[in-house]
């Protein structure tokens, strides 16, 4: 995938390191739909009665 | 039996064997395990495949089979067996073969995988009785405030640690694989594919788990009911992301297939793997656009998660969508198939159902599955087809046309390489992944238009019979879901086929060991 | 099965080799895919835009 000559790529550092792709690939998610879901769901007004 | 100590590898003497066909080495723990998943997986396909026919002729309304009851109970059975059991079983399977074989490792732990099995065993099977005793006629969601009895949770969260446990065993095999770098420079591609899935395995699991066990205390009576919203936000977090690993895993089989029938290689290792990687950072964030009509979560929430971040797994998919076929047009125009622009389609192999099972998985994915998932996504036009049966037909697509047609291509290669036996009928297993791949095809087809008929989902007569006012869907809605229950026939005659012929196979095939296995 | 075995081909899945990149039945395959997605995506803001009226 390279020659060994050359520095390695940041982009392929990512991909050949699977436990920083396993902490992103749970972070990101947690953050962006969970986390924030829950948030969104808490700082939600009440609705008031007609 | 060829068991014999392999200059590759980290294996210990007497524990690996060398494949006859591939040259690949093969760790003989687990292949038992690829074995023991793969069988219950096919047993999950089974009960699964009941459920769908007896659904199909349900809802095609000139047939209207089964009573209300049992409507809802077959369908929980249905969705369950083949969104979850059937596709994970196969999934922790192709797991034990990337994290050994492809990577050249031993298996991480006997203990684990058995414990992981049996786990996965136990809870599939509570969760099918509970459901066929009528206690848990709540539908894959279970939507709390909707309870079902407490052995149907309990059954739920055993599979899901079972799987966890499979998933982490994989990766102790690629920790032990760096350790004694048994592979030189990045993994295999296809072994790349399984550590995506695995990952967003994780995230699905984890989900399960937050959603599932405070719903399984209230169920006991030891909790108050969880909050709705709260548990669809947990809910979808496991029930979309499951079909994430499924995307991954389908995707790595195509690569495999790919490579296995016509000898293709992947067009750009780095295109390729970061495709891959956009799957592991953004496809599980598209599980909210299941929650684009809920309330509870704010505009911004939607927005941000259903339109830019799942636009990039959506570019992942097209990028894969590309490679892959690109890669059988090269590796066919490399062989001599070099006429016109099609001259490497029409000269594939599609007699080999590894092949033709793979190549309509990737058409039916991309051009029904993946259009109307995008369309379906957008927030906007989500609320014409939220909860309508278009929602289905875009799934049957996807899970169905794509995942379970690819994963039946795998089998046709699992069973001569790993359980050593040879399908007979050979025939009959050619015209399997057609009858199949168009069954599937006029189902979804014909979902997709009833629910653009404004039919609905979920719902045992949509011409409410008994009803004090009449109400129903004009004939254009009927043609469709005709369309719908013909292709039901279809695929089910498919789905038995490969069933038998899988089993056939399993227990009765011809041994091909010590030799290669016959060329499809 | 046809020759070199997967092991070897697994271990030559990063090589280039010339006419790799000849693809063009691919291209108009994408191309199709890309065409059917515009159909069916204007079509659905079509049925919209006639139940959603925007005043």
């Amino acid at each position: 995938m390279h020659d060994p000559q050359r520095p390695v790529p940041p982009l392929q550092r990512l991909m050949d390191n699977p436990w920083l792709l396993l902490l992103l690939g749970v972070a990101i998610p947690f953050l962006s739909y969970t986390a924030w879901g829950w948030i969104s769901m808490m700082t939600m007004a009440k609705a008031t009665l007609p | 039996m060829t068991s014999l100590a392999l200059p590759v590898g980290n294996f210990r003497t007497g524990e690996a064997r060398t494949c006859d066909t591939t040259g690949l080495p093969v760790c003989l723990h687990a292949q038992r395990f690829i074995k023991l998943n793969a069988v219950c997986a096919v047993v999950a396909l089974l009960v699964g495949a009941i459920g769908a026919i007896l659904l199909g002729l349900t809802r095609w309304p000139a047939v209207h089979l089964l009573p209300a009851d049992w409507y809802y109970r077959v369908l929980t059975l249905h969705g369950i067996n083949m969104l979850i059991f059937w596709i994970i079983f196969l999934e922790i399977a192709i797991l034990y073969f990337a994290g050994t074989t492809l990577l050249k490792t031993r298996l991480a732990s006997t203990k684990l995988a058995w414990t992981s099995f049996l786990l996965m065993a136990v809870g599939a099977v509570l969760t099918n009785i509970t459901i066929l005793q009528g206690t848990a006629d709540v539908m894959m969601t279970s939507y709390a405030p909707l309870q079902a009895h407490s052995n149907f949770y309990l059954g739920m969260i055993l599979f899901a640690v079972g799987a966890l446990l499979g998933v982490g065993n994989f990766f102790a095999c690629v920790w032990i694989a760096r350790r004694d770098k048994t592979y030189q420079g990045s993994m295999p591609l296809v072994a790349f594919g399984a550590l995506a899935a695995a990952i967003i395995a994780v995230v699905a699991i984890l989900h399960g788990a937050i959603a599932l066990v405070p719903t399984w205390l209230w169920s006991l009576g030891l909790m108050d009911a969880p909050d709705a919203g709260w548990y669809r936000l947990l809910w979808w977090g496991i029930g979309h992301q499951s079909q994430q690993i499924n995307v991954c895993a389908m995707v790595s089989t195509w690569y495999l297939l790919a490579t296995l029938t016509v000898g293709a290689k992947p067009l750009n290792q780095l295109v390729c793997r970061s495709a891959f990687v956009l799957y592991v950072l953004f496809i599980n964030i598209a599980s909210a656009h299941h929650l684009l009509v809920d309330p509870g979560v704010s505009a911004g929430w939607k927005i941000w998660n259903t339109s830019y971040a799942m636009y990039l797994a959506v570019l992942a998919s097209m990028i894969h969508g590309f490679t892959v076929p690109a890669a059988v047009e090269v590796a066919q125009r490399k062989k001599g198939h070099d006429r016109g622009l099609f001259g490497w389609l029409v000269k594939a192999p599609w007699a080999n159902p590894g092949f033709s099972a793979f190549f309509l998985s990737l058409i039916i994915f991309g051009f029904i599955g993946g259009i109307t998932g995008v369309t379906l996504g957008t927030q906007q036009i989500n609320i014409i087809a939220h909860n309508t049966l278009r929602i289905p037909g875009h799934f049957h697509a996807t899970v169905v046309g794509g995942t379970s047609l690819a994963f039946m291509g795998l089998c046709y290669y699992v069973v001569p390489l790993i359980f050593r036996r040879e399908y007979a009928a050979r025939a009959l297993c050619r015209l399997q992944p057609y009858l199949f791949g168009i069954g599937i095809v006029l189902v979804s087809i014909g979902m997709s238009f009833a629910g653009s008929y404004g039919v609905p989902r979920r719902h045992w007569d949509v011409e409410f019979s008994g009803a004090p006012f009449a109400k129903g869907f004009d004939s254009g809605a009927h043609v469709m879901l005709g369309l719908m229950g013909i292709g039901a026939v279809l695929a089910f005659v498919g789905l038995l086929t490969f069933i038998l012929l899988t089993v056939h196979a399993v227990f009765l095939g011809k041994r091909n060991e010590g030799r290669a296995m016959t060329a499809w | 099965m046809s020759d070199p075995k997967l092991v070897d081909r697994l271990e030559r899945e990063r090589d280039t080799e010339p006419g790799d990149h000849k693809m063009p039945g691919t291209v108009v395959l994408t191309a199709l895919l890309l065409l059917c997605f515009v159909v069916y995506y204007f079509a659905n803001w079509k049925a919209l835009a006639d139940v959603w009226h925007v005043r």
